[in-house]
């Protein structure tokens, strides 16, 4: 998994596709996380399988080695770049916990554009309002 | 999905309200050799009856190989083997229109969609080719051993792409078939029925109720009338109409009702398209009044069509309008699904003011 060798095939297919037609791309990709909580991805393949792709076709790994082999960075520069993403992610997740819960009238916002279109109803409400541009 | 959040749920409200999401009322179907059984149990049940009793008979969807992701296909393939038991790939077109191919060569394809919400990539081989097969080759061939199960409804913290009801679209196409089971043991018979059937159906279990509806389901092979609605229970003041989920909210709103004398009568409509007016009309005629319930939003629901017909055959008997409680016209919201639902007071209130009126 190269993000380089991705740029080089999509910059073919391009000149490919608009010279001689169609053309197909295989994307070679891996999942590292199950689905959801009823597929845990263990029990399709082994925990070795996953961790030897993490360390030999990781795709951001390979261009983390590509920057210090080439001295385009340092390898305390990626550490603190590494630590503030991590630090924005932490601090995203813990705003999304503390924040509270949406007010109950956006159930029907964004349906369509706000004072245009159809004003949503249940069966509470026995009129149906509608806006037109 | 979250599936194994969907089994904790299960498990932990079966203890408390079983008996509130079973309605078994057909005695006659409880045999010694029936045994307690939830709804994906019995679906489980159905798909090994169906492929034990016809050697042409296949199941196939997403993961369905390993068991599904509600489990309904556990064990297939290891009994029947890969060749009849098998997974596709991600493309419900593809599924569904290797399911027409493989009934009109006269097989019985029994396609899973791994959520009703995911159906409509295959919108157009229902609707443009299962249900006109029949028709455009002015009956030289059909796709009648078709049957398309598709898991529909809320389950409290699907979102909008794993709570969806849409029935209504389908009821809307001639030339198919919609069913929705409210129990096991009804899902038991009228699957097999489904897929039996000489005609296409479209087949939607009630998610929520997978492991939430326990009751006796007999271990034997039966099958339960198509397009017959069910009366699960009699009153004399206001009829009430539903399918699959709903009908244990509906079934607790009538006990609440009856507490302030309020008779109500339930019936299960089971089969949508064709549907069994005559049962609904009776029933409206004895009671005068009538209220529909269902998960989807209230406008072009099917709520809408069982209304007008009974408005049209029932117009001078009626007491009061017809009272439609059915989801609002929003998409299927995440935090507010409690808002959202047709709950159990919404009906309440829905029949108290339908009785007042």
């Amino acid at each position: 998994m190269d993000v380089l060798a991705v740029k080089q095939a999509c910059k073919f297919a391009k000149e490919h596709a608009l010279k001689n037609g169609p053309i197909i791309l295989e994307m070679d990709t891996y999942r590292y996380h199950g689905h959801s909580m009823s597929d845990p991805g263990s029990t399709y393949r082994t925990c070795d399988e996953i961790s030897g792709v993490r360390q030999e076709r990781d795709p951001v790994e390979r261009v983390r080695k590509l920057v210090l082999s080439h001295d385009l960075a340092t390898e305390k520069e990626l550490k603190d770049m590494e630590k503030e993403i991590r630090k924005q992610v932490d601090e995203g997740i813990a705003q999304a916990k503390e924040s509270p819960m949406p007010e109950p009238s956006e159930l029907f916002s964004n349906v369509y554009a706000k004072g245009l279109g159809v004003e949503a109803f249940g069966p509470d409400k026995k009129e149906l309002r509608a806006v037109l541009p | 999905m979250a599936t194994t959040s969907l089994r904790t749920i299960g498990r932990s409200v079966c203890r408390v309200s079983r008996r509130g999401f079973s309605t078994s009322c057909d005695d006659k179907l409880v045999q010694p050799s029936s045994k307690s059984t939830n709804l994906y149990s019995a679906i489980n049940q159905a798909l090994h009856i169906a492929l034990e009793t016809d050697p042409r008979a296949y199941v196939f969807g997403e993961d369905v190989g390993f068991g599904g992701v509600f489990r309904c296909t556990t064990g297939l393939a290891d009994r029947f083997g890969k060749s009849r038991v098998f997974n596709t790939p991600l493309c419900e077109q593809g599924i569904i229109g290797f399911g027409i191919g493989l009934a009109a060569m006269g097989n019985r394809a029994v396609a899973e969609i791994q959520f009703a919400d995911y159906i409509y990539p295959a919108f157009d081989q229902i609707v443009n080719e299962a249900a006109k097969f029949r028709y455009r080759s002015g009956n030289q061939f059909n796709c009648g051993g078709l049957t398309i199960r598709a898991p529909y409804g809320a389950v409290g913290h699907g979102g909008h792409y794993h709570s969806q009801s849409p029935e209504a679209f389908f009821c809307h196409v001639p030339g198919i078939k919609v069913v929705i089971p409210r129990s096991p043991q009804q899902a038991k018979g009228l699957l097999l029925s489904c897929i039996r059937d000489p005609n296409p159906v479209v087949f939607f279990e009630p998610k929520w109720l997978y492991r939430l509806a326990v009751e006796e389901v007999p271990e034997y092979d039966y099958m339960l009338p198509l397009s017959e609605a069910e009366v699960i229970r009699e009153g004399s003041d206001i009829t009430l109409v539903g399918w699959g989920a709903q009908l244990s909210v509906m079934e607790q709103a009538c006990l609440d009702a009856e507490k302030e004398g309020i008779s109500c009568e339930l019936i299960d409509l089971k089969t949508l398209i064709p549907w069994d007016k005559e049962t609904i009309e009776s029933s409206v005629r004895k009671t005068g009044r009538l209220l529909i319930s269902h998960e989807a939003p209230v406008t072009g629901g099917f709520g809408a069509e069982i209304s007008a017909s009974i408005v049209e055959r029932c117009f001078l008997r009626l007491e009061a309008p017809v009272a439609r409680v059915c989801g609002l016209d929003t998409p299927f919201p995440l935090v507010f699904e409690p808002f959202y639902m047709p709950t159990k007071n919404k009906i309440l209130d829905a029949i108290k003011s339908t009785i007042n009126y």
